[in-house]
């Protein structure tokens, strides 16, 4: 455990030292607030609630992730420094685990960083404060199951835009793939082709994060989505793993 | 000590190391020579754990890398060619995450930085950041973090690459020192550095080994051993026939001459390596009265053989 807390740090580090993070969060934080003040009229809809900024962060994150998850794996292999990791005394679930917490933790205090949204809310008027911290667990898990997408397009290829462009697409897939817009696009092709294919497209449907994202967003913390969101993670750390692992015996 | 038996790594269909087996003893320095590509560098990788193996057996110190991989890795210290590190660090925090990870903290780990800073002289760069240093500093921190937890084992690619004479010297005689007690692997390029610094050689073409002796034995397959080097000032008509006359001693079986203006230099070919024909050339000499600059019996030259060996003849 404590192996892959220092590997954390150390990459934690990095986001910090280099202007590298505090690009990302400056670039981060004015781009939400024109989502949410232009194009959503905050203000306008009279209403104490963070909805707009929660719908708004998935969106941000598409893009957002994928670009601190790109430099992960790559990085080390463009530096030649996976070299020295992967020959240190420490496995390779360890190293895996390590980076991505970092990122997620970096991910966080970017999150973390609306909290002024919800100090001002509170002075203008009573939001539910309940509903707040809900979304931001949701919204975390969210962002973690995009960084382990984008941790794996890392380890993918050396290449930091093909990384980017990867997993930029993946969550794109994934987050749209249980949107009822979709699915039901989806059945109206299947039943135009005659295809008996509903169940399929609602089971393919439920890995997406949109039925897993309302619950959270109305407030109320199912243990379910919550499984769910930590599965998928895991799942993908464990291919991460996989990944690296291949490439040693390439 | 390290034992490598039928090793082979293919990447893909390209065979880098094709069926390699060698002993390292503890106390040992042995140098990797061959040209780029020969799989000097791979095997290395396939020893430190970086790449697996796709068949053979390679053990350190007793364990198997494969089964026993994290005790390998616990060691081995390793220098990865071009020397990587993390460029946003600073040599320090450098020095003190590998540290950490390898198990080290508080006093220990301390006196384990200091010692390999001062071993590496890293002091006046300590607290810079790694992407500014010069080639030479990257170079020692790389090292400094191979050396910090005074490994057994040690492994290094390309150690002096990059390095000033200066710098290469310390490099050098920091192996020497460190070799009495450990086991070291060493690649590289300087065929002089093999000479200084190793036990023994082992040159690798083609991704099998080609040579596996002490730098002495190599020089003594060179056809320049025992080879006679004579300097003297003559005008053309007198070398053309101190050229003939050399020739014709019964020991000698050719002559080159390098000229320059009405500076010569002979290289007299022995007939036999073992027998030598220092005196017999100094006899001549002062028979014909040839002024002698210079004259030295050659042990041999080790790119000579580096060169027979390794070139592919079409």
């Amino acid at each position: 455990m404590s192996t892959i807390l220092k590997i954390t740090k150390r990459e934690l580090m990095g986001y910090f030292t280099t202007p590298i993070g505090y690009v990302f969060i400056i670039v981060f934080l004015p781009f939400l607030w024109y989502m949410v003040f232009q194009k959503n009229d905050f203000f306008a809809l009279q209403n104490a609630s963070m909805d707009t900024v929660f719908s708004t962060m998935p969106l941000i994150f598409l893009l957002f992730i994928p670009a601190v998850g790109m430099r992960l794996w790559s990085e080390e292999r463009r530096t030649g420094t996976i070299e020295i990791l992967l020959t240190l005394p420490i496995s390779i679930a360890q190293a895996t685990i390590g980076k991505f917490l970092a990122a997620w933790i970096f991910i966080l205090i970017t999150i973390l960083s609306t909290l002024t949204f919800v100090v001002s809310l509170n002075n203008l008027g009573s939001p539910d404060n309940g509903v707040i911290f809900a979304n931001y667990i949701g919204i975390t898990f969210v962002a973690g199951a995009f960084l382990s997408i984008a941790s794996f397009t890392s380890a993918l290829t050396k290449n930091q835009v093909i990384s980017l462009i990867l997993s930029f697409l993946l969550s794109f897939g994934i987050l749209f793939l249980g949107d009822p817009g979709v699915l039901e696009v989806c059945k109206a092709i299947a039943g135009y082709l005659h295809l008996p294919v509903n169940p399929v497209i609602d089971f393919v449907g439920s890995f997406g994060f949109y039925g897993h994202m309302i619950n959270l967003q109305k407030g109320i913390i199912d243990s379910r989505d919550i499984i769910f969101f930590i599965s998928f993670i895991s799942v993908m750390i464990y291919l991460n793993i996989l990944l690296i692992n291949k490439q040693k015996a390439k | 000590m390290i034992v490598v038996e039928n090793l082979v790594k293919k990447f893909g269909s390209f065979t880098a190391v094709n069926d390699i087996s060698l002993e390292v003893k503890t106390g040992e320095v042995v140098g990797f020579l061959g040209p780029n590509g020969a799989g000097k560098s791979t095997t290395m990788k396939v020893i430190t754990c970086f790449l697996e193996a796709t068949s053979g057996k390679v053990s350190v110190c007793g364990h198997d890398i494969t089964k026993d991989s994290l005790k390998v890795r616990q060691i081995i210290g390793y220098l990865p060619e071009s020397a990587p590190s993390y460029p946003d660090m600073t040599a320090m925090s450098f020095l003190k995450f590998i540290g950490q990870i390898r198990g080290f903290s508080g006093n220990k780990l301390t006196s384990h930085i200091d010692r390999v800073v001062e071993i590496c002289e890293l002091k006046p760069v300590l607290h810079k950041k790694i992407e500014t240093l010069s080639k030479g500093f990257k170079q020692r921190t790389c090292l400094a973090q191979a050396l910090i937890h005074d490994p057994q084992v040690l492994v290094l690619d390309e150690p002096t690459d990059g390095l000033d004479p200066n710098q290469k010297e310390v490099v050098r005689k920091l192996i020497r020192e460190y070799g009495k007690e450990k086991t070291i692997i060493l690649s590289t390029h300087i065929l002089e550095e093999v000479e200084a610094v190793c036990d023994r050689c082992v040159i690798i073409s083609n991704g099998n080994i080609v040579a596996n002796q002490t730098p002495d034995e190599l020089k003594k397959q060179s056809k320049y051993c025992g080879a006679v080097n004579l300097s003297m000032i003559l005008d053309e008509e007198s070398k053309i026939k101190a050229k003939s006359t050399l020739e014709d001693l019964q020991a000698v079986k050719n002559v080159d001459v390098i000229s320059k203006n009405n500076q010569h230099k002979f290289v007299i070919f022995p007939q036999n390596n073992n027998n030598s024909i220092a005196g017999a050339v100094t006899e001549t000499a002062n028979n014909f009265g040839w002024k002698i600059q210079h004259l030295h019996t050659e042990q041999g030259r080790l790119d000579d053989v580096f060169k027979e060996l390794t070139v592919t003849k079409s």
